[in-house]
């Protein structure tokens, strides 16, 4: 199954050029089955990687593009009168699909960036009274624009707790570059890359992720980790429970895609990063990157 | 916790309660200059905290140090000493606690406070003084609770809850310390606070002296018999004879330093081998306060001497110095002991001598009353019944005397106290041609709640004369028992009842309640406690501890004693020692983390050292990268140590195994690195 992981990995590494660890993290997002937002500036191929992700996994997929007068009905649905069957009927929106591509997903109001959110943790659509399911899996993965750019609506600490990862792109190195700039960045690349793991692939994996070992002793450093996050001296608000429980889940699938069937420390620090940077803060000046390099650097292992 | 974070303005209201506890015992001691100082620094550190002053200067601080040496200077004459020594400590204790503003300061304010709270023990150590260090020492370890422990985490009543259960979890090694550490005297020792009062008789006695000693309710020594108490009319404590009279002041014989040197001295027993065997023996311990004097007092007659207490030839006791703490001694006396059969005549000359001019009608009246008896005993008689006849009255308020006092008292005033009535019956009996002497001590006693030993007060206070008769040696005759035998039987207050003078310049007195019973009750169950406090605690002396080691676990010899001393401190040290780590173990509890541990630091000792938050195979992808040529071990340690730490469950015996491997490997590591070092 790891060789599945590893094709994925090295397919959408043909299209997203010189970035693997951020699509191995990507990749451990969705195993872990959790919604993933990207964050980084316009242009870095967020939407690229939403893409590549997609059609490796082969999951039926839609894409909006969020914008400031966007509507929940835009995303959900919307009920129209049907003049042949003479009632109303429910024309699906476009997050009944199972990867919904929510591109710029912090220029829309907050009205329509809480219609998307409240789906993604239930699964599930209220829709006039009746309850809609979403489709298995479902996965979410959002692109936002960095706050400080215009015409932007953050997203409040609650909303952004339900994205499992939060991973900056940043730009290619040069030698990827140069190959970018050669290649003149063909988006019919994407349409091209083969289905890798098929969702009942998909389900077979995250079955075999549970199963990865965790021993009292990682769970001791986790747990060192959490209390450390939440002393009140050196950050505002401590990791959630949720973001514990999702810190573990990520390390059991980075221990998994690296063929172990247990977890060490090491893969819970290189999942650390992408798992709280969206939660902690620190409240300094240092930027939110330190919260997580204190937190690896200071919290003994042993 | 950093150090040098600013301390929180909660710790300063903790930190100034326990610079108040610290100084309180010493407010009556310290001059009022100083005082005011110390006083001029709190309120300076109160404005800071309010905001109201700034931090001194460090000019400023300077002046402080300047300006409070002149103090102590000036407060006290010499600069040596407990006294001034103790001063310039606080004074150095307060500027500290002006200036503390960071937690480091705070912890050092503190650690400070603990070295000065026991300065308040060289001044007294009373039970009250122990309970209240107990206090001040509680509150000092709260405040470093509290400096320590970040804010929101700390309480004050569950502070002093943590704390008080940290004292009595070390109840039982305090015991231990207490009972066993082996007692050295000091190594220097201070001169201690001079010029104290002293109490007690002095070495002369003019009218009106022992009247003002009687005023005093302080204890002079307690006394624990074996068998019953005898009758307190038998019970004369001697403690100084005056054989020299110049018309007013009576005056010893000899000086102090002549009567040491005549002294006998050692626990030679001798007097007691030369005793008829049929002689009736008291034995008694005397428990002696601090008197600042020499004298040592013991029931008529003492019989026995030690290294310590020595036995003049007139029958009293000395020390050998100046007595400045409490101390112990044990005594046998015999009470009807023939003291000097055949008398000495330089001796004989001296206790006949009085001046020659003045007092005439009282030298005629003795002649004229000497010629009338038959006999030296009739005529001391005679003497007697002249006090129990004539209008004599008992009063601690006599009126004041003029030039020729043994007249004026016999004749005019008649209104004495006993020293006035000794000194008159001893001239007397002089001017008679009969040897005579006045003794100076206590009389009486108190007994304590249980009955089992006896107190003596200063107030008990009292002088007697002793004549020489022929065959029957020197007798004690107390004319005072002519005049007011109350005083004798029942003590001072009976015998001054009718004038209400008992301890009148102090009204606060629980001793003037003598009558009431629930007060007197009250009264001597504490003083029960001080002494069963000073008998077990603070006269635990080396000699207390080895009976004490004796009886308990038999060692009698003191190679035995040194090597089980030093034998249960060692044990004591590893039992402490096992007890501090331990908590540490529980934290590497496991046994691979301590052999990987003990990897890293081999490691580190070879220059790359494990950072805390680096995980096993991070380091080791450090270590290979720095020595490739051991890539191999390095990489087996690795995994073996995160195998067993995080890997599947296992059988026992499997994780014996590969720890038994992991072992091998990080020795083998050793050896190697150890022959690249030598090679």
């Amino acid at each position: 199954m790891q060789q599945k992981v590893q094709q994925a990995l090295n397919e959408i590494s043909q299209v997203v050029l010189g970035k693997e660890d951020k699509i191995r993290l990507a990749l451990c997002c969705l195993f872990s089955g959790g919604h993933l937002l990207i964050e980084d500036l316009p242009g870095m191929g967020k939407t690229t990687l939403a893409h590549a992700l997609a059609r490796v996994f082969g999951l039926s997929y839609q894409r909006i593009q969020f914008t400031s007068d966007l509507l929940p009905a835009d995303v959900i649905g919307v009920s129209v009168y049907s003049q042949k069957k003479e009632c109303f009927e429910f024309h699906r929106g476009p997050i009944f699909s199972q990867l919904l591509l929510a591109d710029e997903i912090n220029r829309s109001t907050p009205k329509t960036q809480s219609a998307l959110l409240e789906a993604m943790e239930e699964g599930q659509v209220t829709v006039e009274g009746s309850t809609l399911p979403l489709p298995e899996p479902f996965f979410v993965i959002a692109t936002q624009n960095p706050t400080t750019q215009t015409g932007t609506f953050p997203l409040p600490e609650s909303q952004l707790d339900r994205f499992l990862m939060c991973i900056e792109i940043g730009y290619p190195d040069p030698k990827s570059e140069r190959l970018l700039l050669t290649t003149g960045g063909d988006r019919s690349a994407i349409n091209a890359l083969p289905v890798c793991i098929s969702p009942s692939e998909l389900l077979d994996i995250q079955h075999q992720i549970e199963r990865v070992k965790t021993s009292d002793s990682l769970l001791d450093y986790l747990q060192r980790l959490i209390a450390f996050s939440r002393m009140p001296q050196r950050f505002n608000v401590g990791l959630s429970p949720r973001g514990s429980i999702g810190l573990l889940r990520c390390a059991k699938t980075w221990a998994f895609m690296d063929k172990r069937s247990y977890v060490v420390p090491e893969d819970i620090q290189a999942v650390l990063p992408a798992v709280v940077k969206h939660r902690l803060h620190t409240g300094h000046t240092e930027g939110e990157g330190g919260a997580a390099q204190s937190l690896l650097t200071e919290v003994a292992v042993i | 916790m950093d150090i040098k974070a600013p301390l929180a303005r909660s710790s300063y209201l903790w930190l100034l309660v326990c610079v108040l506890l610290i100084l309180l015992p010493h407010i009556s001691r310290l001059p009022i200059s100083l005082l005011a100082g110390y006083g001029f620094c709190l309120i300076w550190r109160t404005l800071i905290h309010y905001g109201k002053a700034q931090m001194p200067h460090s000019l400023v601080k300077l002046a402080l140090i300047v300006i409070g040496l002149i103090i102590i200077r000036k407060g006290y004459q010499n600069l040596l000493g407990v006294d001034p020594a103790a001063a310039f400590l606080l004074l150095a204790f307060i500027f500290k606690f002006l200036e503390a503003q960071r937690i480091r300061d705070g912890l050092l304010v503190i650690f400070l406070g603990y070295f000065c709270l026991p300065i308040a023990f060289l001044f007294s150590q009373s039970i009250v003084m122990t309970l209240y260090v107990l206090v001040a020492l509680t509150a000092l370890t709260t405040a470093l609770v509290k400096i320590v422990k970040p804010v929101d985490q700390s309480s004050g009543w569950l502070d002093i809850k943590q704390v008080s259960q940290m004292f009595v979890s070390a109840v039982p090694l305090m015991l231990v310390l207490f009972l066993l550490v082996p007692r050295i005297g000091p190594l220097w020792s201070v001169p201690l606070p001079s010029g104290q009062a002293k109490t007690g008789p002095s070495d002369s006695m003019s009218p009106g002296d022992i009247a003002s000693l009687a005023q005093s309710d302080g204890l002079a020594f307690r006394v624990e018999f074996e068998g019953s108490i005898p009758n307190t009319k038998t019970l004369y404590w001697r403690g100084l004879v005056f054989s020299d009279f110049d018309g007013r002041t009576w005056r010893m014989g000899n000086s102090h330093d002549q009567q040491r040197r005549s002294a006998i001295w050692g626990n030679k027993n001798s007097l007691l081998d030369n005793l008829p065997a049929s002689l009736e023996i008291k034995k008694y311990q005397i428990t002696f306060e601090p008197s600042h004097q020499p004298w040592l007092y013991a029931l008529d007659y003492p019989v026995t001497s030690s290294s310590t207490v020595g036995l003049t030839a007139e029958y009293t006791l000395l020390a050998k110095g100046m007595i400045n703490k409490r101390s112990r001694y044990e005594m046998k006396s015999s009470p009807s002991w023939i003291t000097d059969p055949i008398l000495d005549p330089a001796i004989r000359n001296h206790n006949l001598k009085i001046p020659d001019s003045g007092n005439t009608r009282a030298k005629q009246f003795a002649i004229k009353t000497r010629l009338k008896s038959t006999s030296d005993q009739q005529f001391v008689d005679e003497i007697l019944n002249y006090y129990h006849r004539q209008p004599f009255y008992y009063s601690l308020k006599p009126p004041r005397l003029g030039e020729h006092s043994i007249d004026e008292f016999i004749f005019d005033t008649r209104k004495g106290f006993c020293e006035h009535y000794a000194g008159s019956f001893v001239f007397l009996m002089r001017a008679a041609g009969i040897p005579a002497r006045v003794v100076a001590g206590y009389q009486g006693g108190e007994k304590s709640s249980e009955g089992d030993y006896l107190l003596v007060h200063q107030f008990d206070a009292h002088a007697w004369a002793e004549v020489w008769l022929p065959n029957r040696g020197w007798v004690r005759v107390d004319p005072t028992a002519q005049v007011a035998p109350e005083r004798i039987e029942f003590g001072i207050e009976e015998a001054t009842a009718y004038e209400n003078s008992f301890l009148s310049d102090s009204p606060f007195s629980l001793l003037r309640y003598r009558n009431n019973r629930w007060l007197s009750q009250l009264r001597l169950k504490l003083d029960a406690i001080e002494y069963d406090w000073n008998r077990w605690v603070l006269g635990y002396n080396a000699n207390r501890q080895s009976d004490f080691l004796k009886r308990y676990f038999g060692l009698v010899s003191s190679e035995q004693k040194t090597r089980v001393l030093i034998g249960s401190v060692i044990l004591f040290l590893i039992v402490v020692t096992i007890f501090f780590t331990r908590k540490e173990n529980v934290k590497k509890s496991q046994k691979c983390d301590q052999l990987y541990l003990k990897f890293c630091k081999l490691m580190d000792k070879r220059g790359v050292a494990r950072g805390a938050g680096e995980g096993a195979r991070d380091y080791s992808l450090r270590l290979i990268g720095r020595f490739p040529s051991e890539a191999n071990r390095i990489s087996t340690i690795t995994n073996l140590y995160s195998y067993l730490n995080y890997g599947p469950d296992m059988k026992d015996q499997e994780r014996k195994r590969i720890l038994k491997r992991l072992g091998h490997e990080i020795t083998a590591i050793r050896l190697s690195s150890d022959r690249t070092k030598h090679g």
